[in-house]
């Protein structure tokens, strides 16, 4: 969608691509979150429940975390909670902001972050602190 | 009200001068500015200026990543208060649009 137009592009096309990329993150996380539910029926409407604002809460939590010893893990999540807040904001001014100029090179170098986050995703997706971030998402504070 | 972290800007803009030091000539400039973010959170905002090299050999990406990078290896933002959002351009793209808001 980002490289589709000739130069120069389409704003709609880069504003599309970046509120996908973004989407396509935040349903990664919940569906590894809603799949821990055991009636698959209710998974889609337990979807429904993740709200942005607290997920964005949750990661920047997870950003203000200072381990006594180094922890790959949680540096892995906090590149994954970085970029998840990163792409939020994007994709709220890509959605709202109608005042702001996309190029695209900064879209295709923010899907490619996305991309990354996924890839790092699939390494921790099973360890406890993933699976304590997913369900944060669902706490009340 | 001012923004957390505006108090130390001079450490914010001592590292950024420092990393468009180590980053030119592939960065042009690096600027930055406080505000809101989407939810009301206190931001900082980056922009930064790439030479026409780096989108046309390709390496947009890893010198984005690498600006990111020797950031926050800088500048605690959480400590800060501050989100933190990167933002860029080439000097191609900023001819063409003319962006009052990256003059």
């Amino acid at each position: 969608m980002a490289r589709k137009d000739p130069d120069p592009p389409k704003e709609a096309s880069l504003r599309r691509a970046i509120s996908t990329g973004y989407y396509a993150l935040f349903h990664l996380l919940i569906g590894d979150a809603v799949v821990n539910w055991n009636r698959e029926g209710d998974r889609a409407k337990l979807g429904r429940a993740f709200d942005h604002g607290r997920m964005k809460a949750v990661s920047n939590e997870i950003l203000g975390r200072k381990p006594a010893a180094p922890d790959p893990s949680l540096d892995q999540l906090k590149q994954i909670a970085r970029i998840f807040v990163d792409a939020q904001e994007r994709r709220h001014s890509a959605d709202y902001d109608n005042s702001r100029a996309w190029v695209r090179d900064d879209v295709i170098d923010q899907l490619e972050i996305i991309s990354e986050a996924f890839q790092t995703w699939a390494l921790i997706r099973h360890k406890d602190l993933a699976q304590d971030y997913l369900i944060a998402f669902l706490l009340r504070r | 009200m001012f923004p957390p972290g505006y108090y130390r800007e001079s450490e914010i803009k001592a590292a950024v001068e420092e990393v468009e030091r180590l980053m030119s000539p592939r960065v042009k400039w690096i600027r930055y500015k406080f505000d809101r973010d989407w939810s009301g959170d206190w931001a900082i905002y980056f922009q930064v200026l790439l030479d026409d090299d780096v989108s046309a050999s390709g390496k947009v990406h890893e010198t984005m990543n690498q600006v990111r990078r020797e950031m926050y290896e800088r500048l605690d933002f959480g400590e800060l208060g501050l989100f933190s959002y990167f933002s860029l351009r080439t000097e191609s793209d900023q001819k063409r649009l003319l962006d009052a808001a990256w003059a």
